[in-house]
């Protein structure tokens, strides 16, 4: 696969200031697992329809998530809980099977089991985690309130 | 513009994955605390050693509540963040950290109290500190990049 590179949008005009605010987002689809969806399309029913919003790109979180209302819009059922440190604390969080589209890279990750989080902030609709940063190279530049996202030779194959 | 390079070997340890973007850490009494307990003829606390993460989900640096109860410095008051697990009331703290490292010397007014020793580290980096950095994350090579 080629590289692909995305400049990454900060929920507004960029600026230093908009960057530290809001942090790095990139623009996300959140979808049924495509797995999952194939086998519902085959079985002649509806599939919910993507979840667009921003994802926060999260150095300090080892695991990517999404948050419980994309959960909910997308009618998943938990596949599993685990523990997740949250940044202020450590939780017990439900996990789920979903795809995750990154827009502007024109990149499709599919997770198995990954958890679920009462993410607060509006739009935003997932966190991306260490586990997809693996493949990527990652840059901010907080002075000029620049941040970009690269999948170098392509992302990395398989997700939790 | 000072630029530090820190590589993660999976060898032997978590790797950059699995143990995020670490750096040994040094916390210790804001400037201003100092001086008032220089003032009332009182020893400072020795600054206190760990491990910060460079955080770029998070708004506001953290530190660990345990670290600052073990410093004698008492909030200075409550401010309400976003988090991962939803909106939170958070203390607030006056404090330095130093990153002995790269020579760095943090100086906050307004860190938040977190409780993170669990997971191994007592700072969390947020991007009020990368606001003054460049800070590149190569995932593939396991490496960092910080310029400041």
């Amino acid at each position: 696969m080629e590289d692909v590179r995305s400049n990454v949008p900060t929920g507004g005009p960029r600026s230093a200031a908009s960057l530290r605010q809001w942090g790095p987002a990139v623009d996300v689809a959140v979808m049924v697992h495509r797995r999952e969806a194939a086998a519902v399309v085959a079985a002649g029913r509806a599939v919910a329809p993507p979840v667009a919003g921003r994802a926060i790109i999260d150095t300090g979180s080892s695991t990517t998530a999404i948050s419980f209302d994309t959960a909910a819009r997308l009618r998943l059922d938990p596949v599993g809980e685990m523990e997740v440190g949250t940044g202020t604390d450590i939780v017990r969080a439900p996990t789920f099977a979903f795809s995750i589209a990154f827009t502007a890279l024109e990149t499709t990750l599919d997770f198995e089991s990954a958890p679920g989080l009462p993410v607060a902030r509006p739009g935003q609709v997932a966190i991306v985690g260490r586990d997809v940063l693996a493949g990527a190279l990652f840059s901010y530049d907080g002075p000029r309130g620049v941040a970009s996202l690269e999948f170098k030779g392509g992302p990395p194959e398989r997700h939790a | 513009m000072p630029l530090a390079s820190r590589s993660y070997m999976p060898a032997g340890g978590p790797g950059l994955r699995g143990g995020g973007p670490t750096l040994t850490v040094l916390v210790g009494v804001h400037g201003s605390d100092r001086a008032r307990t220089r003032r009332a003829s009182v020893t400072a606390p020795s600054p206190i050693r760990g491990t910060g993460t460079i955080d770029t989900g998070a708004g506001t640096t953290g530190v660990d509540e345990r670290v600052m109860v073990a410093l004698g410095v008492a909030p200075d008051g409550v401010t309400r963040r976003g988090t991962a697990n939803g909106t939170k009331e958070l203390n607030r703290y006056a404090v330095t950290v130093f990153v002995p490292d790269i020579s760095l010397t943090i100086s906050l007014r307004a860190a938040v109290g977190v409780r993170i020793a669990e997971q191994g580290v007592i700072v969390l980096i947020g991007r009020d500190v990368l606001s003054r950095m460049l800070f590149v994350y190569n995932g593939r090579q396991g490496r960092i990049d910080l310029a400041f």
